[in-house]
């Protein structure tokens, strides 16, 4: 048996850490791949939207909503999260899709910064749908389940 | 200690946390149990501890090990930094065998900022410490390479910035303007620079990157200096340290706008009859 050593870190899209020495904890996007940046940016533009911003009584993004969404684009293994389509959610909340070959996960974050998920797959049109709450971000799981390495 | 009074002040400055190291070459005699014995002095007022790894230079080789069955021998000492966190949980002190560190954060935005004048006599007085659990263990006096202090500020979103477009009015030094207007606004910018210490043979490294803490984006502006002092004695080390303070404290007020001056309330601290 040998071990390999590689002297390059290959690219992935995470975010930096502080500077080991520092006490504070950030997370530094300067490394983050363009699709986090870019999700940031539409986040901080939904945040803005007014009341009733798609003309059905739907009302504004809230704090909560916002700062959790931005905590979990932080703590999230984002190496392993692919690109995901946000959007604001009618009641003040924003919600994160992904779609991958007969998987479907929606992360919503309610109003007052609860998480939620839905899973459903879809094996031979027999649809499976499960949902909970999501109190931690750091879980890898939910991530294997998406790349289909879990059942 | 340099007259202070000169220096710029701020009433709500946005340093989030100070930080205040010599750097030596490794201890000779320095073994990992040195570690809990110098925690069983200091434990009445550093109460919990951590070990976390050992801090390298940041252009040191890292070592990737790709296979899962991969066994990595160490022989001797294995290489650790403890943490000791003070009873106020607003300070700690970071010791590995060629580093001393004391940090100071704001945990909350209730915490007063400490100034350098509050954080200095305890660090001198830590440092003392530790120099004198190394003479009676026998391990070598420190020889300092390097003092330094860092100030790590967060300045949020919202306050003198909304997005990057804004930075000229945070950093003197930016301008967005470019030469034909092709280029969009960007989406991330970060700097790293490097300004020399002439005086003392040391450097002030100024970087600023854009962040997520606890759901609210900021900008990080470090400012790092270090100087190198003219001996290891302990008036030599401030002498060192005070300088590296200076340089941070002026090229903090050099590198960022007066319009943030205003908002972070600059003051004369000469005024004030703070030291």
């Amino acid at each position: 048996m040998s071990a390999s050593v590689v002297f390059a870190t290959p690219f992935k899209p995470k975010l930096k850490q502080q500077r080991p020495s520092q006490w504070s904890e950030i997370k530094l996007l300067e490394d983050a791949s363009p699709w986090v940046t870019g999700c940031v940016f539409k986040i901080s533009e939904f945040a803005r939207l007014p009341q009733d911003w798609d003309s059905h009584g739907s009302k504004a993004v809230t704090v909560d909503a916002f700062k959790m969404a931005l905590i979990f684009l932080s703590q999230s293994p984002l190496e392993l999260v692919p690109e995901p389509s946000v959007s604001p959610v009618p009641g003040g909340g924003l919600g994160f899709h992904w779609q991958t070959e007969g998987r479907d996960l929606e992360i919503e974050i309610l109003p007052d910064g609860q998480v939620e998920y839905l899973k459903t797959v879809s094996v031979k049109g027999d649809v499976k749908s499960e949902e909970g709450l999501l109190e931690t971000f750091s879980d890898k799981r939910l991530w294997y389940w998406l790349a289909g390495e879990l059942a | 200690m340099i007259d202070a009074r000169n220096l710029p002040d701020f009433k709500t400055p946005p340093a989030i946390e100070t930080l205040m190291g010599l750097y030596f070459a490794p201890l000779k005699g320095w073994q990992t149990p040195y570690f809990g014995l110098f925690w069983n002095e200091i434990r009445q007022d550093y109460p919990k501890v951590e070990v976390q790894p050992f801090l390298v230079p940041d252009q040191a080789l890292r070592v990737e090990l790709k296979s899962e069955k991969a066994r990595l021998e160490i022989t001797g000492e294995v290489p650790v930094r403890w943490l000791y966190f003070h009873r106020s949980e607003k300070t700690l002190i970071q010791v590995q065998s060629d580093t001393f560190m004391q940090n100071w954060r704001k945990r909350n935005d209730k915490d007063p900022y400490l100034h350098y004048s509050d954080l200095r006599p305890s660090f001198a007085n830590m440092w003392k410490r530790y120099c004198k659990f190394l003479r009676i263990n026998k391990v070598t006096v420190p020889v300092v390479r390097e003092c330094e202090v860092t100030y790590v500020n967060h300045i949020d979103k919202g306050s003198g910035w909304n997005s990057l477009r804004d930075l000229s009015n945070v950093v003197s030094c930016w301008s967005s303007v470019t030469s034909s207007g092709f280029l969009p606004s960007p989406d991330i910018i970060s700097f790293n620079l490097v300004y020399p210490i002439r005086k003392k043979n040391g450097r002030l490294q100024v970087t600023l990157q854009p962040g997520i803490r606890e759901g609210q984006e900021t900008l990080q502006l470090t400012l790092m200096a270090k100087c190198k002092p003219e001996s290891s004695a302990p008036s030599e080390l401030l002498n060192a340290l005070d300088l590296a303070r200076e340089w941070v404290v002026r090229g903090f007020t050099d590198f960022t706008t007066g319009s943030m001056h205003e908002i972070w309330g600059k003051t004369d601290r000469q005024k004030r009859g703070k030291k």
